[in-house]
């Protein structure tokens, strides 16, 4: 009697466990399926729709260093929504071009804040297109900065006098210019 | 004696994830039952009659006879016929020959009622197979188709 | 027996406990089956949700009503589109809803819901939504949750700032998104004369305390600019309105480029206290104008249209300190004032920052003149003077904010896609969490009013991708729950939206709930041809018109049995729900019918036009399962043609007449 009471209790116990513990197993998957934080819109997998911006920076070669930058600075998020952008893309060349260690100093995470608004100077809110810019044309960038647009008569576009755009690639969600240098947003504007 | 250790320690153990668990069920804060809120609505429908709520007396009320014929066009004609045919309910014809007036009024404003718990009632869904509607009559204008009923009925 | 040994009482007592570990897991074990943060959104079945959500459809042109926080659907209420589902904009009884200056118009674009409030706080009566399109706000009233009110909006084109309340619901406002040639003006110009002949309004529209009815009090005529969003001042600010407008450059076309010129456009500041008094000075001019306002009765089960024909407009430029600008930067959006009503936020779409303005401080600045010249006649106010601060670096793309009543603001950041909560004294950003993917608005129980409930904050989405199972190139829309009660806002629930979500209102359900109404009185109807009781079915005929009064009730029309109709009658069946229980609708659709069904709750009677177009046997339906019969609740109707002599009978349950045997 004594030990049938034992070994009752026991399988009680035991059922009882392996019930709630179920319910554990449960708990845990529908909790990784409902709260998941696996990035934004970037994630996205599609390969059919027109690229948007960040898939024409990471399918360039030459853009390798900015990738790495919006990477760094958490914008590929960003520049993977609605937008529309106007994104002034410098080549790693323009990045070369940038005192020696320059870069390698903004890609530090202690200077994250300073790299996301070098970043933000090449980025309008809107569609630029070359012919609606005119000579002398101040546009606000995401880092509430003005660039200067001037156009030579030969119609060539330069940014801040500097700059000059190399090709232009239409995005699902706006325009990239790529450009030959980097632009430095002032200290003031 | 190694295994009733054994099971001390698990009914510590046990103890403690039931405390854990507990927690998690803490008693809601919010004193408003929402959902008591939906039922508390003033309606004409629900309450059980008791014997001594009703009192028939003669001769009849002639105001009350029209303003139960009233009601009967609006809310009962279109299921019961004055005669003995059964349309999608039972005829009225000497129904409060067969009927107590208590059951002809709990039928009325208690339907669900009566139809979960009187066997009469039962068995007339069985035979007419429409559950017959909560058409919120308030007891005295139920009162007033009994005494129009009464009146159908030839009584004087 | 020896079972009551110290020994074996421990077993006991495991099992006992364990009984007890499981009955705690047990009834918890439901909600915790959903897990961690994702069971706060479990509402078990057979519950009600502890807060009513209200959000607008967007292009739907209807309004949403889900509960939270199970983010489940309980009813689309029509309100500017047809309804065939529910007969609205069918019906007789419901089209002159949709009429207006421009006739009956089925589809409207539906923003902004707004709850009624009573000294600022929500009171649960009514839900104002805008008409974006052609300009319209409509009036819901929760006791029914149907429209009962539409009133149209003169001088105006695109609603948009709109339909947004002071804090005794003295007013609703409206707004122009599109400035234009006013109503009496000659729209016959060129668009380019934009800055010569264009010009905005904002109306504000009194709203009856007991009844809820509407009517324009007065118009404010301002310079040209677009309108975008708007809330009233509230405790220290009650007496104020805040419009935010962009494109002050004035351009009118390719706004993309040419509305983003200026580095800053304005915040409008009404003084509608002020407004009051110069209308009763008589300082208004009153203006020749053509608007309908629509009316649903509850008594008559029926609407009217009237055609309003005047409009009082005090115009900002001549009546001094009634309207000021506060600059605001880049394009703002959202426009929210925090519930103290000291703090106004604007969001500029493009802005890399948040101004907050001080109501004080505006104060002061009106009465110290700090203008910086003015904007066509109106004192713009130097910046820096009315600026509480400004939130850096919020996020991008910010557009709307809500609050939770502890000093926290919620802001939509579209481009960044994500809800920044910081706040609204230190500007301090304390907290971020991605949205999926770009939201648009947000909304806080009671968030844009004096009292917020907090608790939560729902995202409003514009994209989701690949958050749901795929249909094809038009997805669903989203809205996305998130728990605020802690210092970390962590999202519990996705949920689909209809239409396409902008602004949203949520209650607790409390307030809503307990006067909702079960059913409609029979003996209270009014309707020119309800039929109490199967006595009152009839048929009666007017030429060729055809009114034929039919009743419902489980589980069968009367009559049922129709003759004698005849090709190019103009047949109208007004068929009343007898029935006095709640939760019992009867349908009614007849084969061939162009329009709809109708769908009749108890009590009501609604009208249904049908124009036989060719002899033949028609037969007509119940379309809501009402009984265990319902698919017996069936009728005919036989269409003779024209000049038949075929006579008018009907009946149901009747026998079969000698007559009828001997027809072929």
């Amino acid at each position: 009697m004594k030990n049938l009471i034992k070994i009752f209790s026991a399988i009680i116990i035991f059922s009882f466990f392996i019930a709630c513990n179920n319910e554990n197993k449960e708990s845990s998957t529908a909790d990784n399926t409902n709260t998941t934080t696996a990035g934004g819109q970037e994630a996205v997998q599609d390969d059919e729709s027109e690229k948007d911006i960040v898939k024409i920076a990471v399918g360039s070669k030459d853009h390798t260093t900015l990738v790495a930058a919006l990477q760094q600075a958490d914008y590929v998020t960003a520049l993977s929504n609605a937008g529309p952008f106007t994104v002034f893309a410098p080549t790693n060349a323009a990045f070369d071009k940038l005192p020696a260690g320059t870069v390698e100093g903004l890609m530090k995470a202690d200077k994250k804040l300073d790299l996301q608004n070098i970043l933000e100077y090449h980025v309008s809110i809107g569609v630029f297109k070359e012919d609606m810019m005119q000579d002398g044309q101040m546009i606000d960038q995401a880092n509430n900065k003005k660039i200067t647009i001037s156009k030579g008569a030969d119609g060539k576009i330069k940014v801040n006098g500097t700059a000059n755009i190399v090709a232009a690639i239409k995005a699902s969600n706006g325009l990239v210019y790529v450009i030959d240098e980097v632009l430095l947003p002032p200290a003031k504007n | 004696m190694k295994l009733a250790n054994l099971c001390t320690a698990l009914a510590f153990a046990f103890s403690l994830v039931f405390i854990s668990c507990k927690e998690g069920v803490k008693k809601d804060e919010k004193p408003i039952d929402v959902q008591e809120l939906t039922k508390d609505q003033p309606e004409t429908h629900g309450t059980e009659l008791k014997e001594s709520d009703i009192t028939l007396s003669t001769p009849l009320d002639q105001t009350m006879v029209s303003t139960g014929k009233g009601i009967y066009e609006l809310k009962c004609q279109s299921c019961h016929k004055l005669t003995e045919e059964k349309l999608v309910g039972p005829g009225w014809k000497d129904v409060t020959k067969t009927r107590k007036p208590l059951w002809i009024m709990n039928m009325i404003t208690n339907v669900d009622m009566m139809l979960a718990s009187d066997p009469e009632a039962q068995k007339l869904l069985e035979q007419c197979l429409v559950r017959m509607p909560n058409q919120n009559i308030t007891t005295e204008d139920a009162r007033n188709v009994v005494e129009f009923m009464r009146n159908n009925d030839g009584e004087k | 027996m020896k079972i009551f040994q110290p020994k074996n009482l421990q077993y006991l007592l495991i099992a006992v406990f364990a009984f007890f570990f499981l009955e705690s897991c047990k009834p918890k074990g439901a909600q915790s089956a959903a897990g961690g943060d994702a069971s706060k959104a479990y509402v078990a079945p057979g519950k009600y949700d502890e807060f009513y959500n209200f959000v607008s459809g967007g292009f739907s042109g209807q309004m949403s009503v889900y509960g939270l926080p199970s983010g489940r659907l309980l009813r689309v209420i029509p309100v500017f589109s047809t309804d065939p589902e529910k007969g609205w904009g069918f019906s007789e009884e419901t089209k002159p809803m949709l009429n207006t200056s421009h006739g009956f118009v089925p589809w409207d674009d539906a923003h902004h819901p707004e709850m009624s409030q009573t000294n600022g706080e929500v009171d649960g009566r009514w839900v104002f939504i805008n008409g974006n399109n052609t300009p319209r706000i409509a009036r819901i009233d929760l006791k029914t949750f149907r429209t009962a009110e539409i009133l149209e909006i003169p001088n105006s084109a695109g609603n948009h700032s709109s339909a947004f309340v002071t804090q005794n619901t003295e007013y609703v406002v409206a707004g122009t998104r599109f400035s234009i040639p006013l109503d009496n003006m000659n729209g016959d110009v060129p668009i380019d004369s934009y800055k010569q002949n264009f010009k905005g309004t904002v109306s504000f529209i009194k709203v009856d305390s007991t009844d809820g009815n509407m009517k324009i009090a007065f118009q404010i005529r301002t310079p040209g600019v677009n309108f975008d969003l708007s809330h009233a001042g509230k405790g220290n600010s009650h007496g104020w309105f805040f419009f935010s407008c962009y494109n002050s450059e004035q351009a009118n076309t390719l706004l993309e480029v040419n509305a983003s010129q200026r580095d800053k456009d304005f915040i409008m500041a009404v003084n509608w206290k002020k407004a009051e008094e110069y209308l009763k000075a008589g300082k208004g001019t009153k203006q020749s104008v053509r608007y309908a306002h629509n009316k649903y009765s509850d008594i008559n089960h029926s609407a009217t249209s009237t055609i309003e024909t005047e409009v009082t407009v005090l115009d900002a430029k001549e009546l001094a300190e009634m309207v000021y600008l506060i600059p605001c930067p880049k394009s703002p959006h959202g426009c929210d004032v925090d519930p103290t009503g000291e703090y106004i936020v604007g969001s500029g779409k493009l802005a890399a920052l948040m101004p907050v303005y001080s109501f004080t401080k505006l104060q002061k600045a009106i009465a110290d003149k700090a203008f910086d010249g003015d904007y066509e006649g109106i004192p713009v106010i130097k910046y820096e003077a009315a600026l509480h601060g400004e939130v850096q670096k919020p996020g991008l793309g910010p557009l709307h904010t809500e609050f939770d009543g502890n000093g926290n603001a919620y802001t939509s950041m579209f481009v960044s896609s994500e809800i920044v909560k910081w706040n609204v004294k230190s500007l301090q950003v304390l907290d971020r969490v991605p949205t999926y993917y770009s939201i648009g608005h947000l909304c806080v129980p009671g968030g844009d009013s004096r009292k917020p409930f907090g608790k939560y904050v729902i995202a409003y989405n514009k994209i989701t991708k690949d958050r749901y199972l795929p249909t094809g190139p038009e997805l669903t829309q989203s809205a996305q729950l998130y728990d605020i009660s802690g210092d970390k806002m962590k999202l519990i629930l996705d949920f689909p939206t209809i239409g396409e979500p902008h602004y949203a209102q949520a209650a607790p359900a409390e307030l809503i709930n307990k006067n909702s109404v079960k059913f409609f009185k029979i003996e209270e109807s009014q309707h020119p041809y309800v039929a109490k009781g199967e006595g009152q079915a009839n048929i009666i005929r007017e030429g060729n018109k055809v009114h034929i009064k039919m009743t419902s009730i489980r589980s069968h029309f009367n009559p049922d049995n129709i003759e004698g109709i005849k090709v190019g009658d103009e047949v109208y069946f007004h068929v009343t729900n007898l029935e006095q229980d709640w939760d019992v609708p009867h349908g009614f659709s007849i084969k061939g019918a162009n329009n709809a069904e109708l769908l009749i709750m108890p009590g009501e009677t609604q009208t249904l036009k049908w124009l036989p177009e060719k002899a033949g046997m028609f037969p007509f339906y119940c379309t809501d399962f009402c009984s265990a019969l319902h698919q017996e609740m069936q009728g005919y109707i036989r269409v003779s043609p024209s000049g038949s002599s075929v006579p008018l009978s009907f009946g149901t349950g009747r026998k079969p007449t000698p007559s009828a045997a001997k027809e072929p």
